[in-house]
């Protein structure tokens, strides 16, 4: 089977410029910006409609401990300080430092027998988050890309693919479209950390360039969309290529974007004080509450990252002081995360929305002489949660010592094809590369254990 | 004097001659799927017959190709697009050869030119601009170079692009650039040709794969791992050709972190296996012959890549003329005789396939100045059609009866706006200097935000984009009138309502409104609105130009 990327511009849809020049001046100015994203709006909506599935990918950057989070080796010397609490499944048991998450273990399903080979933190990256380590000529796309390629549908005012707050720190972030082209690039959410200190201040996000700048009002910017809809319509009836109304409808869409009232989603003062409290002060935590609003709004993909936390941490690279380090980054990941539980669960949208925790590799079992962990992809962790994932169930183990995996090895590509799978996008769905030859999205095929019939 | 390896070559070359008949024969049995039924001889450096000749002067070759494609439209009964005028074929000669639109003072002085001659004058001009080697520098920087290269650690695909703007400044004949390109040595972090090597990460398969897609045009890349399903590669035929560059000094161990200390030179050992097996592939030719080692003689110049270069660089090497010209002919019509440009084969056959021939023995008659090339593909009467149509199939376009729209490249698409909105007007005064295009922050922020890989006939961009075209910094900063020349001085009051238009279409749209245009314009400004002001209009006509798709095609 051989399908192309949900085309988010269908050039056969019927065009609402069809206005002649003379009665297009008969409009008056003030009319434009509705004019335009409303008839874009109400086409899209007789174009067939299909459930929306939704992902959340939780990307601990740097790499987290899995020693220190969800396989804990508290009998070992390589087990380090923190304490074990239990969840409601017996024989999942999660750091000391996740108390909220850890009342959702029914419905979480702990992978901790990941096993990968890429130990720097570019390749570990592009491999986790694109299926393939960084090799020849072929540019992958990120799994956010190909399946919001798939999933999107016209149907939705905000773009299928929302990426919050990514930190290039450790090289080149993999989130990137590939061949699919910058069509299926996520829109980027930036943040400004916030402070739990004494007087806390929200951590801050937000999308460059979502509304035109304060200094053009709406009258000026309706009649900036009538001069443009004049030049529009001229060059398109002398260029009346696919090529033309292709960027009509992304404009269009874009426009449509502007106006809708889903781009309020972005403005997270819209949640009361205590909603926002519950998701903690930090980055995350707010980016976790505004996946929420992207994901009620019919998102497809949202990424969301752990970069640095409010205690001051810079990611999950604790080579050194690991122990304090993740201490802190447990507290944001517990308030976020849990609070993003509960509200998916309250309004029936855990169903639709598959959640994969993940970093690029896990941190060495044994501790080194700074009190850090370094790189080791050999055998570490990721949860998944949501979507059609059998939940309340770990899956795989590693050894006392937490050297090796023991049980149910799992590699990358079984994690994204269950990813795939738990979505309803099958992972053998091929795409047209930029070679001229179809890949798969994944070439593997999911866990069965971990996916409902 | 020949060397001995050369004679040798140069007789292969003699085999080749034969290999049309034997593709004759291949192509009656290729519907048989026995496999048996050998030999499948594989024409892909299909020698060009030699009763092909073509004119050696410029504007006579010009006039052979319209010929061509004139009996080639009427054969497909197509009629061909009218002429472009005079402001378009302008503005599409400045994006195709400087990758940037005129500023409104070099239209203003092409105006005063005689229109009987001006458009011949400003090619030759266009063609010796510095702007044109940066700008064919980035366009063969694409082309050398795996999208996927990181060169950060080693002086990024900047240094890369500076040594091929240097090349084209110098007009350097192609063969010899190639040369030059693939039998580079030096540190992995020199600037300039050894980048090629390094962005390969010296390994025989990559270079092999890049080698035969960017001088070949042709994708070996599927039969790494396995025979070819549907194509006429082998394994080892993938595997004979990267045994090449296995002679090229090897770093121990992984290869992924290339230390800059590294070298890139000629080594007597080394070889390629084949993958999962201990079968060391021996060096073959991609007609299949094996190169047969002169290997008494253990002399660095007799290495296998230079036998290799010799041989893909060779005049009867028509494969490399093809691919070549291939490319140049994409460049200037959005699409290849044979698309995409880097799958050519017999799967894949050209579109007309006397227009590549004919122009691959010119290029080869004319010492593969690519200059020449493009100076004679630009002034074709095919090059110089309209790209207006009253209809929206691909037909016209496809066969080059009209001209494809084009989107402007992310680089483009920022030099534009840079020159539309006077960011870059200080390096543009009359003195000629170029664009700078390397090294700026926010360039290359905003190209990897545009970033494509695919055609240039498809628009690629989406909401993200729009986004920034529209209430990004870039565009803003430029519409704002306080920080804005051009807005400024548009306020004068000797100005009339009809000169401000006038100005900004030159600047952004390089043409003169159209009457109905200018009654359009002043229907809208005239409207009664509460806060705007009509300095304010001025910004909004503007803002309105840089989104247009006038603006953002090269048409």
């Amino acid at each position: 089977m051989l399908m192309s990327p949900q085309s988010l511009n269908s050039p056969h849809r019927r065009h609402f410029l069809q206005t002649s020049f003379a009665s297009m001046l008969g409009v008056s100015a003030s009319g434009w910006f509705p004019h335009i994203a409303k008839a874009a709006f109400e086409q899209n909506r007789l174009e067939g409609s299909k459930p929306t599935k939704h992902c959340i990918l939780l990307w601990m950057s740097g790499g987290p401990s899995q020693m220190d989070t969800f396989d804990l080796k508290p009998s070992h010397e390589n087990g380090g300080e923190f304490k074990e609490i239990q969840t409601a499944v017996p024989g999942m048991r999660f750091s000391e430092h996740l108390p909220r998450l850890s009342r959702f273990g029914n419905d979480l399903a702990i992978i901790r027998s990941l096993s990968t080979k890429e130990g720097d933190h570019e390749r570990g990256t592009q491999l986790m988050k694109t299926g393939f380590p960084p090799m020849g000529m072929v540019d992958y796309p990120s799994m956010g890309a190909a399946l919001s390629s798939q999933l999107a549908s016209d149907d939705v005012a905000l773009p299928p693919y929302v990426s919050i707050s990514p930190i290039d720190f450790l090289g080149r972030n993999a989130s990137g479209p590939g061949y699919l082209g910058p069509k299926f690039s996520p829109l980027m959410v930036s943040g400004i950390p916030g402070n739990g200190g004494d007087n806390p201040t929200f951590a801050q996000l937000k999308v460059d360039a979502i509304k035109p700048p304060e200094t053009v009002s709406a009258n000026q910017f309706d009649r900036r969309l009538a001069l443009w809809s004049m030049l529009q319509k001229d060059f398109a009836s002398s260029h009346p290529s696919s090529s033309v109304q292709a960027h009509q409808v992304v404009y269009e869409n874009t426009l449509r974007l502007i106006h809708s009232k889903e781009a309020d989603a972005f403005d997270l003062s819209k949640e009361s004080d205590d909603v926002r409290k519950k998701y903690g002060y930090s980055l995350f935590g707010q980016g976790c509450l505004l996946a929420r609003r992207l994901v009620e709004r019919g998102v497809n993909f949202v990424e969301v990252s752990l970069s640095n936390s409010s205690g001051g941490s810079f990611g999950w690279d604790t080579h050194s002081d690991n122990f304090n380090a993740i201490k802190s980054l447990s507290k944001d990941l517990d308030d976020g995360w849990a609070s993003l539980m509960e509200d998916l669960k309250d309004r029936g949208l855990l169903e639709s929305t598959t959640i994969l925790w993940m970093g690029e590799f896990g941190r060495t079992p044994k501790i080194n002489a700074q009190s850090g962990r370094d790189h080791f992809p050999r055998a570490w962790s990721c949860v998944f949660a949501g979507g059609k994932i059998k939940t309340g169930q770990v899956y795989g183990k590693t050894s006392e010592d937490g050297m090796e995996v023991t049980d149910q090895k799992t590699g990358v590509l079984d994690v994204l094809a269950t990813l795939c799978e738990s979505v309803g996008v099958s992972p053998g769905t091929r795409l047209m590369s930029s070679l001229g030859r179809p890949i798969s999205i994944v070439e593997s095929s999911p866990i069965s254990d971990l996916l409902h019939e | 004097m020949p060397e001995p390896w050369t004679v040798k070559i140069i007789r292969r070359r003699i085999i080749l001659a034969s290999v049309p008949a034997l593709f004759v024969f291949w192509a009656s049995q290729s519907g048989r799927s026995d496999d048996s039924l050998a030999p499948q001889p594989i024409p892909l450096i299909n020698a060009i017959p030699a009763s092909l000749t073509v004119p050696r002067q410029s504007s006579h070759m010009s006039t052979r190709i319209d010929q061509i494609l004139q009996s080639h439209w009427k054969s497909q009964g197509l009629t061909p697009a009218l002429p472009v005028d005079d402001e378009e074929i302008t503005r599409r000669l400045y994006l195709d050869l400087l990758g940037r639109i005129p500023t409104v003072s070099e239209l203003r002085e092409h105006r005063k030119r005689d229109p009987a001659t001006r458009r011949g004058e400003l090619i030759s001009k266009l063609l010796v601009h510095p702007d044109f080697s940066s700008h064919l520098a980035n366009v063969w920087r694409r082309a050398l170079l795996p999208s996927t290269a990181d060169l950060t650690a080693f002086g990024g695909t900047e240094s890369f692009e500076r040594w091929l703007q240097s090349e084209f400044d110098a007009n350097t004949p192609y063969n010899e650039m190639v040369q030059e390109l693939l039998l580079s040595s030096g540190r992995v972090n020199e600037t300039g040709p050894v980048l090629f090597f390094t962005a390969l990460q010296l390994k025989p398969d990559e270079i092999a794969k890049q080698t035969s897609r960017a001088f070949l045009g042709m994708r070996i890349d599927c039969a790494q791992c396995h025979d070819h399903p549907f194509d006429h590669w082998k394994q080892d035929e993938f595997w004979g050709l990267a045994a090449f560059f296995s002679r090229i000094s090897k770093p121990e161990g992984k290869m992924e972190m290339l230390s800059p200390l590294l070298q890139v030179k000629d080594s007597s050992r080394g070889d390629v296996k084949l993958p999962d097996t201990e079968t060391i592939i021996p060096p073959r030719y991609l007609m299949g012959q094996l190169f047969e080692s002169p290997s008494q003689l253990e002399d660095d110049q007799l290495s296998r890549r230079a036998a290799f270069v010799t041989w893909l660089t060779a005049d009867n090497n028509h494969q490399f003329a093809k691919a070549t010209v291939n490319r140049v002919w994409a460049h200037l019509f959005g699409r290849g005789i044979v698309d995409p440009v880097d799958d050519m084969g017999l799967h894949n056959p050209p579109q007309i396939p006397e227009l590549l021939d004919s122009l691959a023995i010119y290029f080869i008659q004319t010492n593969y100045d690519l200059r020449n090339l493009i100076h004679m593909i630009v002034n074709t009467k095919a090059y110089q059609l309209s790209s207006r149509s009253d209809s929206a199939s691909d037909q016209q376009a496809a066969a080059f009866a009209q001209m494809n729209l084009k989107t402007l490249t992310a680089e483009q698409l920022y030099d534009c706006i840079s020159i539309a909105t006077h960011r870059q007007m200080s390096q543009l005064s009359p003195n000629q200097m170029g664009l700078e295009r390397v090294g700026s922050n926010a360039r290359s922020q905003f190209i990897s935000q545009f970033q494509t890989n695919g055609s240039v006939v498809d628009y690629q961009a989406g909401i993200p984009q729009a986004l920034t075209l529209m209430n990004g910094v870039l565009i803003s900063d430029a519409t704002d009138l306080a920080r804005n020349g051009v807005l400024t001085s548009l306020s004068a009051p000797f100005f009339t309502d009809q000169q401000r238009i006038e100005t900004l279409y030159l600047a952004t749209l390089s043409r003169m409104p159209r009457a109905e245009e200018l009654e359009a314009i002043q229907a809208i400004r005239t409207q009664p609105t509460t806060e705007t002001t009509s300095k304010d209009f001025w910004a909004d006509l503007y803002w309105a130009l840089l989104n247009s798709p006038e603006f953002t095609f090269n048409h």
